[in-house]
């Protein structure tokens, strides 16, 4: 080192240069990202606060149902497509968060100043507890812990019937005020969920850029190695489930408001796959997706409900949302907007494009 | 002494779900074993064994007592029953007929358990269609169903019969598992499929074959259950949590895990309704997150 000082130096010197520009140019670039997803955010979240406007009060609550549902979405696409943790127990957090402002407005009288924040407490502190005992297994028991939470809550939402009310849960909820419009009315309630959905995505989208997002990507691909670089792998995992049990509280207190009841139901099989379907729906690798996907699968059983009515005089939709479900699950696995999604191909076909390149990459794929 | 006959009463009732339980949970666990796909339209398949069983055991009975009363006086409901059970058979078969064909499209264990979840979904709607939402259950054929003295308390005697089946359930499995030659194939193939396929074994049918079994023990116990617990939408989930409280504590893909862990569940359960009622529910999750907090893998299982 000492014979040599001006070379070493000088080699120093030109690699902190080259990082510098290169971190100059990534700035550039991720500054140039941010300007472009605001322009999109706004493109897209100015004509959907304006809806109400020339929309239906029908079509308005059907879209914050879709959001509501979406943000459940949002909550397992984190865990799914940035952590690798398929979680079932989203709905549990869902659920005790509308419990928790149930019981505490029904039954002790409380203000929703007081009832919303301990509501998302207790969707956080049960996260942490489900995390506590599945975040030591992975992949498909991971899936089977959280199916057993989801379950344990099921079962204690249903037989604790002193405080949960049993079968036919906490009913007649009333929606509170706020900034002195009442959210009673479906407007006011369908802006709160759209800003609370939107505000969502977008912290979550920051702290998936910071370095505990990065480290959480990493985790997903290759756990060994990060284990090995020294990152604390579990207490990551932990974080983020109640990171995501905090999102999924939160779509819980507005469907309290939204529904105005809360039942066991909230935990059962038929409530919980509807986020997953909607994140299935939108791709689970993309937050957006999920959101998108609420809306689309709230759209969609609307539309086949209405329609198994009128063809069959049947209430039964799930027959059809299942096989819908089944369908995504086989053909559009990522989504499906994704390259590989059946769907994408055949419309590319249908409409006249070349849609041999989309199906060559997809059969690459496997 | 009231004390004594409830806890003998509690003790036997707790047996009998927990052999239920067994029947339940073992084919679940041998599909899982094999398959790594967690089946979770299990519970709907017991549903759908005890609807379909249900109405092939009123038909036939029906259909008999009309054509030749005599022959059905003789068998006191025993022929409808039987048919019943094989019908809820054949029907449980069909379905993981079904799935085994769909699954096959799919790729990854996740993407196939969330495949089970749909077919759950639709086939717990399709019941709900067809045999509408209230509660029923099969007709025990007279033969089975007297009472027993236990301890000096009477016992229906079907719920002996329910251990008694579980019994052989168990050893049955135990025998082809471990003394037969598929067994032997199916055991290598849950510790390494590829290495079974390359010696020459068509692992596809070996599948489809544990598949069928599966589904058809499952759709079995959904009428033998049916036919003393009643059941009605949403026992499908029931089914399916208990199951995976069973398989969990027990451990995944292990029939002695199975069968301590549907012991386990079936006591708990018995015991809690009867002395501690609402609070029964804590019981059994607090009883699973302890075990899960010291053994993930379950108390017999290998660790993953």
């Amino acid at each position: 080192m000492t014979t040599t000082p001006s070379f070493s130096d000088k080699r120093a010197g030109d690699a902190a240069a080259a990082t510098d520009s290169l971190h100059g140019r990534l700035r550039a670039i991720s500054a140039r990202r941010v300007r472009r997803d605001l322009l999109l955010g706004l493109l897209v979240l100015v004509p959907a606060a304006l809806y109400p406007l020339v929309g239906s009060t029908f079509h308005v609550q059907l879209l914050t149902s879709g959001l509501i549902t979406g943000l459940v979405a949002m909550s397992f696409s984190l865990l799914a497509g940035f952590s690798g943790m398929v979680s079932l127990a989203q709905m549990a957090f869902y659920g005790i968060a509308a419990y928790v402002v149930a019981i505490g407005g029904q039954t002790y009288g409380l203000p929703p100043l007081a009832t919303v924040p301990l509501g998302l407490l207790a969707a956080c502190l049960l996260a942490a507890l489900f995390g506590l005992i599945a975040v030591r297994s992975s992949g498909i028991y991971f899936l089977i812990m959280t199916l057993a939470l989801l379950q344990m809550f099921f079962g204690v939402a249903m037989q604790w019937q002193s405080v949960t009310g049993g079968y036919n849960g906490i009913s007649g909820i009333t929606r509170p005020e706020l900034f002195g419009l009442s959210l009673r009315d479906a407007v006011p309630l369908y802006l709160l969920t759209l800003a609370v959905s939107a505000l969502a995505y977008v912290g979550l989208r920051w702290l998936l850029q910071t370095p505990f997002g990065l480290s959480l990507q990493g985790i997903r691909d290759r756990p060994e190695r990060m284990r090995a670089l020294g990152f604390r792998v579990q207490l990551h995992r932990w974080l983020l489930m109640i990171l995501s049990g905090l999102v999924a509280g939160m779509a819980g207190i507005l469907g309290v408001y939204y529904h105005g009841v809360v039942s066991p139901d909230v935990a059962g099989l038929t409530a919980s796959l509807l986020p997953l379907l909607a994140a299935l729906v939108g791709g689970v690798s993309s937050l957006v997706g999920g959101l998108l996907g609420g809306i689309f699968i709230t759209v969609l059983i609307s539309v086949v409900s209405a329609q198994m009515q009128q063809w069959f005089n049947s209430s039964h939709y799930w027959t059809v949302i299942g096989i819908f479900f089944m369908a995504v699950v086989i053909y559009c696995p990522n989504g499906v907007f994704a390259t590989d999604s059946r769907i994408r191909v055949l419309l590319a076909r249908a409409l006249g494009r070349r849609g041999g390149d989309d199906a060559d990459t997809a059969q690459q794929r496997r | 002494m009231p004390s004594y006959f409830q806890f003998v009463l509690t003790l036997m009732n707790g047996l009998t779900y927990g052999a239920l339980l067994f029947v339940i949970a073992s084919g679940f666990t041998l599909v899982f074993g094999l398959m790594r796909v967690l089946n979770l339209s299990h519970g709907a398949i017991y549903l759908l064994g005890g609807y379909v069983g249900y109405t092939a055991s009123t038909t036939v009975s029906q259909l008999l007592a009309r054509s030749v009363p005599a022959l059905h006086q003789a068998a006191g409901g025993g022929f409808g029953w039987l048919l019943g059970v094989l019908a809820a058979a054949v029907a449980g078969g069909l379905v993981a007929l079904v799935l085994q064909r769909l699954i096959r499209n799919v790729h990854g264990d996740l993407a196939q358990t969330l495949l089970t979840l749909g077919l759950a979904i639709t086939i717990g709607d399709l019941c709900l269609w067809i045999w509408g939402g209230l509660p029923l259950t099969l007709d025990a054929p007279d033969a089975i169903s007297q009472p027993v003295r236990i301890a000096g308390i009477p016992y229906p005697g079907y719920r002996l019969f329910v251990i008694g089946f579980a019994v052989l359930t168990g050893v049955g499995l135990y025998l082809l598992l471990f003394r037969s030659q598929l067994g032997r194939i199916i055991r290598a193939g849950v510790d390494n499929r590829e290495m079974v396929a390359a010696v020459g074994i068509n692992i596809d049918r070996l599948f489809l074959t544990v598949f069928i079994l599966g589904g058809a023990l499952t759709g079995v116990s959904g009428a033998i259950g049916g036919t003393y617990l009643a059941f009605q939408p949403g026992t499908d989930f029931d089914i399916l949590t208990v199951a995976l409280f069973v398989v969990v504590i027990g451990g995944l893909g292990s029939l002695l895990g199975s069968s301590v862990g549907a012991l386990i569940v079936g006591l708990i359960d018995s015991f809690g309704r009867a002395y501690f009622s609402e609070l029964a529910i804590f019981l059994l999750s607090g009883t699973v997150i302890l075990v899960l907090a010291f053994r993930t893998q379950g108390l017999f299982g290998r660790a993953n």
